[in-house]
């Protein structure tokens, strides 16, 4: 066994513990008067979904808007509090490359920009110069976010720049 | 003193600024995102003054956006402070007198010239 697997396998061993203790605590609030027979400690068993989770499909835009069949996107669960992006305010090339990826940048206050950007729907692409090109959904801007930024204004300049295109709007 | 004159509690004064550059000729895409890179490293070395400055392209426009986030001790120095970037733009930058380098113009484009065609300054309350 690798020491990967192992772990795994430990961690798996603790939720299923506390599983067990959690339907001991709640047998006796079980809907159907039926309590759940005990499980012997090390039993695997699939956790139920937790309270709160969104659906992994989300069928309305952020705006409220009920999507078309097709149209609908999802997300991972573990993402609920990103809401979904319609499509219909997404780049082009982000329909061309759905699978792509945003590029990273070192500095935490410029990834945040080109995150927030990415998030909202833009193309974000490394240009020449250590800097990463951002576009709108309506391809009629280019903002470029520097790998460092050059003073402390820099961050507030170009979140300036980035809603003069949109972004937030 | 004016009483906007001291927006902010320190006594200092905050403000928005964006200047726009223009072409006086069409440019295509590619270039104008050359010019605003360039621009961008001529802010970076040249406008200590205005830290942070930021350029962007406007495609709709075919214009370059400076945002300048600028904190002075009144609107005039504020002011003093957007001329000293429009005079490292027109020193370093090649906007109102020179065209742009042949190492980021294109064969088939055309001499474009570029100028600030006007800017916009918001007093930010502190």
């Amino acid at each position: 066994m690798t020491p990967g697997a192992c772990n795994s396998r430990r961690l798996t061993h603790v939720s299923a513990a506390a599983t067990l203790r959690g339907a001991a605590s709640s047998s006796s609030a079980s809907t159907d008067g039926r309590a759940s027979p005990p499980l012997a400690f090390g039993t695997l068993r699939r956790l139920p979904p937790a309270a709160g989770v969104p659906p992994k499909v989300s069928t309305r835009d952020p705006s409220g808007q009920l999507l078309l069949r097709g149209q609908e996107q999802s997300f991972p669960a573990t993402l609920g509090k990103v809401e979904s992006v319609s499509l219909a305010a997404m780049h082009p090339k982000r329909h061309a490359n759905p699978n792509a990826t945003r590029p990273t940048l070192r500095n935490r206050d410029m990834d945040a920009l080109v995150r927030l950007a990415w998030d909202a729907g833009w193309w974000c692409e490394r240009g020449g110069n250590n800097h990463v090109k951002c576009y709108p959904p309506n391809n009629s801007r280019m903002v470029p976010i520097p790998s460092t930024p050059s003073g402390s204004r820099t961050k507030a300049n170009k979140l300036a720049a980035l809603r003069r295109g949109g972004l937030g709007a | 003193m004016h009483p906007l004159d001291t927006a902010g509690n320190d006594g200092t004064t905050t403000a928005n600024a964006v200047l726009f550059v223009a072409f006086r000729e069409p440019v295509p895409r590619d270039q104008l995102e050359a010019v605003t890179l360039r621009l961008q490293e001529v802010l970076d070395e040249y406008a200590a003054d205005a830290e942070g400055a930021s350029a962007s392209a406007n495609f709709a426009t075919s214009e370059i956006e400076i945002d300048l986030s600028l904190v002075s001790d009144s609107i005039s120095a504020v002011h003093e402070t957007i001329a000293t970037v429009v005079r490292a733009l027109e020193l370093h930058g090649g906007i109102d007198s020179a065209t742009l380098g042949p190492s980021s113009r294109s064969a088939t484009a055309p001499a474009a010239e570029m100028t600030v065609r006007s800017s916009e300054t918001q007093l930010v309350a502190a």
